[in-house]
C-alpha cells in the first residue's frame, strides 16, 4: 500500500522527467532562435524553412526547389555558418557542465571545474604542442585532438595525485594544485609559441587560449556531438555510483561499491570530453562550475536529476552566451571564453568566500 | 545458516606501528557483542578491518566461516551493514536520499528504486523515529539525528549482521537508551564498539576488551566488569553494583592517582 509520502516521491520522479523533456524542447527552440541573431538578422521562418528543406532532402531524398535550397544565400548562412557554431556551442556547454558535475563528485568538492583545476589548460597545451611540433604525427590530422585528450588526462591525474598528497584532499589543496598546474601548462604553451615564432599558428592557438566557436564545421561537430551524447548517457547510467562517491570511499565500500575503477573510468571519459571540447572550441571556463551549482540549488544533489539537467542547461547556456558574444559589440565578436570568465569568475569567488558551501541549496 | 562474524589471529600495522595483534573476536548469531577499551586501544581499527575499509596485515575476518576476501564488495554489503563514526559531509542530500542509498547493494545496473525500496526506507526511518524529517537536508540535522539517519541507512540494507562504531556518540541520554534498545531487539548479529561501560553492561551479551591493540579480556558483562579489571584497563577506581534484574552497573570513584600530582 502506498502512503501519501511515497506517492509524492513517485510524482517527484515524474516531475524530474518533465523538467528534462522541457529542457530538451527549450534547447531545440534556443538553437533555432539563436540562428536569427548575427550581422544580418534573419526571420525565424527562414530558419525553419532551411531546416525543413534539409529534413525533406535527407529523409525523402527529394529535391524541393525553394528559396531555402542548397546554394541559396539563406541556406549557406543558416546551415553552413550559423548552425554549426551553435551546435558546437551546445555540445561544448553540455560537455563542460557534465564534466563539472562528475569532477565535483570525484574530488568531493563543489568548487571543481575543468578550467579551475587546470585540465582545460592541459588539453590546450597538448593541442598547442601537437600543432607547433607535429607531435604524435602518426595519428595524422587527429593528432591535435589526441594530444588534447592526453594533456587533459595527465593534468586530471596530476591534480588528483597532488591534492591527495599527505592525507585527504581539501578544497584549498585542490585549488592550489589546479591553479599551479594551470600556470605551468600556460607557461609551456606560451614558451612553445615563442620558440616557434610562427606566423600562421597563432590565430588557432589564440582560439584555444581564449575560447571561440568560430571554427565550427559539421565534420568535427559530428564526432563531438556523438561523444557528448554518449558521455551523457554513460554518466546517466552511473548516477547511483556518483551519489555514493560523494559519501567517500569508506561509505561506498560498506554500501557495496568499490570506487577505485569507477574513478579511473570517469577520469578517462571526462578527459576525453574536455580534450574534444578544447580541440573544437578552446578553453571556456566556469561553465562546469556555475551550471551545476545553479541546478543543485533548484533540484538538489541527486545525480539522477543533476546529470541530465546540468548537461541540458549547460548547452542552452552556451548557445545564448554565444549570441551575447556576437551582439554585445556591434560588428565585433568577443571570444566566448572571455565572456564566460568575466561572468563566471565572480560567481566562483562568491562561492569560495561564503562560509559554508555544501552540495546544494539548504540554506 | 550461522550468521557469525569472526576474526582469527588478526593483526594490523599502520605507518610502521602495530595497532592490533592476535585478535580473536566472535559474534554469534543474534548476539550483541561489545568491544570495550580506552581511547586509542584499537577498537575502530578492528571494526574497520571487519567492514573492509582496512586490509589486515595478518589473519583474516570470517563471515559464517567464509573468509571475507571471498565475498565481493556487493555481497558483503548485503551481509554486513555499518554505522561508522562519521565526520561532516560536504553535500546536501535529503534524509530520504541518504537512507535510500542503503538499498544500493541490491540494485542491478540501471535498476530504479521501486515502491518496495521506498517502503523499506520509510520503515527504517520509522524505527529510528525520524519519519517526520524524511525531506529535511541531512547536513542541517543535529549530530544525533545524523547518527540515527546513518543507522536507518544500515537498517535499509536489510543485512543479518550490523557493525556499529560508538553509535551512542553525540546522542542525548534518551536516544542513547533508545538506540541500544533498538539494537538489542533487532534480531541481528551485532558487533559494536562501546565507550560507556554501563551501556555495555546493560545491553551486550558478551564483551571483548582491548588495550594497546591486544585483547586483555572477554566474557559476559557480569564476569568481565569487575572493579579490578576496570582499574587495570581504564585506570579508574570504580564500584560495581547489581540491578534487581542482575545487570551490573558501574559507578566511577576516582582516577588512579599518578605520583606527584
Amino acid at each position: 500500500m502506498r502512503t501519501l509520502k511515497e506517492n509524492q516521491k513517485l510524482r517527484m520522479d515524474w516531475a524530474g522527467a518533465g523538467v528534462v523533456w522541457f529542457l530538451v524542447l527549450l534547447l531545440a527552440v534556443s538553437l533555432t532562435a539563436a540562428v536569427t541573431f548575427g550581422t544580418m538578422s534573419l526571420p525565424i521562418r527562414d530558419v525553419y524553412g532551411v531546416l525543413y528543406y534539409k529534413a525533406v532532402h535527407f529523409f525523402l531524398g527529394a529535391e524541393v526547389p525553394t528559396q531555402w535550397a542548397e546554394g541559396s544565400a539563406l541556406h549557406d548562412v543558416v546551415w553552413l555558418i550559423r548552425l554549426p557554431r551553435l551546435v558546437l556551442g551546445a555540445a561544448v556547454g553540455a560537455a563542460l557542465a557534465l564534466c563539472g558535475v562528475v569532477m565535483q563528485a570525484i574530488v568531493k568538492n563543489p568548487l571543481a571545474d575543468p578550467y579551475i583545476l587546470g585540465i582545460s589548460s592541459g588539453a590546450s597545451l597538448g593541442a598547442t604542442l601537437a600543432t607547433l611540433f607535429s607531435i604524435c604525427a602518426v595519428w595524422g590530422t587527429k593528432s591535435v585532438g589526441v594530444m588534447a585528450f592526453v594533456g587533459a588526462l595527465m593534468i586530471s591525474c596530476a591534480v588528483l595525485f597532488l591534492a591527495n598528497l599527505g592525507g585527504r584532499a581539501t578544497a584549498v589543496k585542490l585549488l592550489l594544485a589546479g591553479s599551479a598546474l594551470s600556470a605551468v601548462c600556460n607557461a609551456f604553451s606560451n614558451f612553445a609559441i615563442y620558440l616557434r615564432n610562427d606566423d600562421h599558428a597563432p590565430s588557432q592557438i589564440i582560439r584555444w587560449t581564449m575560447g571561440g566557436l568560430g571554427a565550427a564545421n559539421w565534420q568535427d561537430n559530428q564526432i563531438f556531438v556523438l561523444a557528448v551524447l554518449a558521455g551523457t548517457l554513460f554518466f546517466i547510467t552511473q548516477c547511483r555510483t556518483l551519489n555514493l562517491m560523494l559519501l567517500g570511499d569508506d561509505n561506498a565500500v560498506t554500501l557495496g561499491t568499490d570506487l577505485h575503477w569507477h574513478r579511473i573510468a570517469y577520469l578517462l571519459v571526462t578527459s576525453l570530453l574536455i580534450g574534444l571540447a578544447v580541440y573544437n572550441a578552446g578553453t571556456i571556463g566556469f561553465v562546469g562550475l556555475v551550471v551545476p551549482h545553479g541546478v543543485r540549488l533548484l533540484l538538489g544533489t541527486d545525480h539522477r536529476r543533476l546529470i541530465p539537467v546540468s548537461a541540458l542547461v549547460g548547452a542552452i547556456f552556451l548557445v545564448w552566451a554565444d549570441v551575447a558574444c556576437r551582439t554585445v559589440l556591434p560588428g565585433n565578436e568577443i571570444p566566448i571564453g572571455i565572456l564566460t570568465s568575466m561572468a563566471g569568475a565572480p560567481v566562483f569567488l562568491y562561492l569560495m568566500v561564503r562560509h559554508r558551501y555544501g552540495f546544494g541549496g539548504s540554506e | 545458516m550461522m550468521w557469525q562474524v569472526e576474526t582469527r589471529n588478526l593483526a594490523m600495522k599502520l605507518g610502521g606501528q602495530q595497532i592490533l595483534e592476535h585478535i580473536h573476536v566472535t559474534a554469534g548469531k543474534g548476539q550483541v557483542v561489545g568491544i570495550i577499551g580506552p581511547n586509542g586501544s584499537g577498537k575502530s581499527t578492528l571494526l574497520k578491518c571487519i567492514y573492509r575499509v582496512l586490509q589486515p596485515t595478518d589473519g583474516a575476518v570470517y563471515l559464517q566461516g567464509r573468509e571475507l576476501g571471498q565475498y565481493t564488495v556487493r555481497q558483503s554489503a548485503k551481509t554486513l551493514a555499518v554505522v561508522a563514526q562519521h565526520h561532516g559531509y560536504g553535500f546536501d542530500f535529503t534524509v530520504r536520499e541518504m537512507v535510500l542509498m542503503g538499498r544500493s547493494p541490491y540494485k542491478r545496473f540501471l535498476e530504479q528504486d521501486n515502491l518496495q525500496d521506498y517502503e523499506i526506507v520509510s520503515e527504517s526511518l520509522r524505527m529510528v523515529g525520524l519519519e517526520a524529517k524524511a525531506e529535511r537536508i541531512f547536513s542541517t540535522l543535529s549530530g544525533g539525528e545524523q547518527q540515527r539517519v546513518i543507522l536507518a541507512r544500515a537498517l535499509a540494507q536489510q543485512t543479518p549482521c550490523l557493525i556499529l562504531d560508538e553509535p551512542t556518540n553525540h546522542l542525548d541520554i534518551q536516544f542513547q537508551l533508545q538506540m541500544m534498545e533498538l539494537i538489542r531487539n533487532i534480531g541481528k548479529t551485532v558487533l559494536l564498539a562501546v565507550h560507556d561501560l554501563n551501556l555495555a553492561a546493560a545491553y551486550c551479551d558478551y564483551l571483548f576488551a582491548l588495550q594497546d591493540g591486544h585483547l586483555v579480556g572477554s566474557g559476559t558483562p557480569t564476569d568481565l566488569l569487575t572493579p579490578e579489571f576496570i582499574e587495570k584497563v581504564y585506570g579508574v577506581h570504580a564500584r560495581v553494583g547489581t540491578e534487581e534484574d542482575g545487570t551490573p552497573y558501574i559507578v566511577y570513584r576516582t582516577a588512579r592517582k599518578e605520583k606527584n600530582v
